[in-house]
């Protein structure tokens, strides 16, 4: 007999790689993973799940996000103007005044707990001592409105003047 | 963004300076804005007051829109003369 006994064939001794994984990596194929018979299972079971396979194949992976061709040197292009300070309101319906005590909407009674101002009446009476000796003197000045006075009569009940 | 910050002191300095009554005033603001907002909106009515409006009329579309209505200040007997009476 000619050549090697031993060239050729299927050598059982031989390392085998019986994944179907290519071990550098490698495009593989394009389909995926290939389907694979698995046997050991019950009668039927295993052409059951050869059926499986082919009808969902291993997904091929997401592409790649192709990357923005920008030209080197060119600025950034502006944000959108929604969402800005000075953006239109997305509610035009709703009253400027809701959520606050005075004007048409709904008042603070519509905001959540967390928004409320608890310290408001502290506040507000440290604001008022804090003008009320300039605010008094202006009653004093000609042609000054009772609306103004009554106000500031108000006042002097709120600090206890 | 200028700050406007004027106290106790700069109140009553100009005060001072001011000898009687005028529309659109320190105190014409404050007078307008506490009859329209409400006397317990009395420390949003003085910071509102505070503000350099361009004019009386800035001054009043902003009270019409806030409250929907007209300002209801500057009533009683010794309003300022040459200003229509509310």
């Amino acid at each position: 007999m000619a050549g090697n006994s031993n060239s050729g064939g299927y050598r059982p001794s031989a390392p085998q790689n019986n994944t179907g994984i290519s071990a550098t990596g490698g495009a593989g194929s394009k389909n995926g993973q290939p389907n694979r018979y698995i046997s050991g299972g019950k009668y039927g079971e295993g052409k059951a799940l050869m059926q499986q396979q082919q009808g969902a194949s291993m997904s091929a992976g997401p592409a790649p996000m192709a990357a923005p061709q920008v030209a080197p040197g060119t600025p950034a292009a502006p944000l959108p103007l929604e969402n800005q300070l000075m953006s239109p309101t997305n509610n035009p319906m709703e009253p400027i005044t809701a959520g606050v005590d005075f004007g048409p909407g709904p008042g603070s009674e519509a905001l959540p707990n967390n928004i409320s101002a608890e310290t408001r009446g502290i506040d507000n009476t440290a604001i008022i001592k804090k003008y009320y000796p300039a605010l008094v003197k202006a009653t004093q000045l000609p042609d000054a409105p009772d609306s103004y006075k009554r106000f500031i009569s108000y006042l002097s009940g709120q600090i206890g003047g | 963004m200028l700050q406007i910050h004027i106290s106790v002191s700069s109140l009553t300095f100009l005060d001072k300076l001011v000898d009687k009554w005028r529309a659109g005033s320190l105190w014409d603001n404050i007078d307008q804005f506490a009859s329209s907002l409400g006397y317990e909106n009395a420390a949003v009515a003085i910071q509102l007051a505070m503000i350099p409006w361009e004019s009386t009329d800035d001054r009043d579309k902003f009270i019409g829109a806030l409250t929907g209505d007209s300002p209801k200040g500057n009533s009683g007997q010794n309003y300022v003369s040459g200003t229509p009476r509310r």
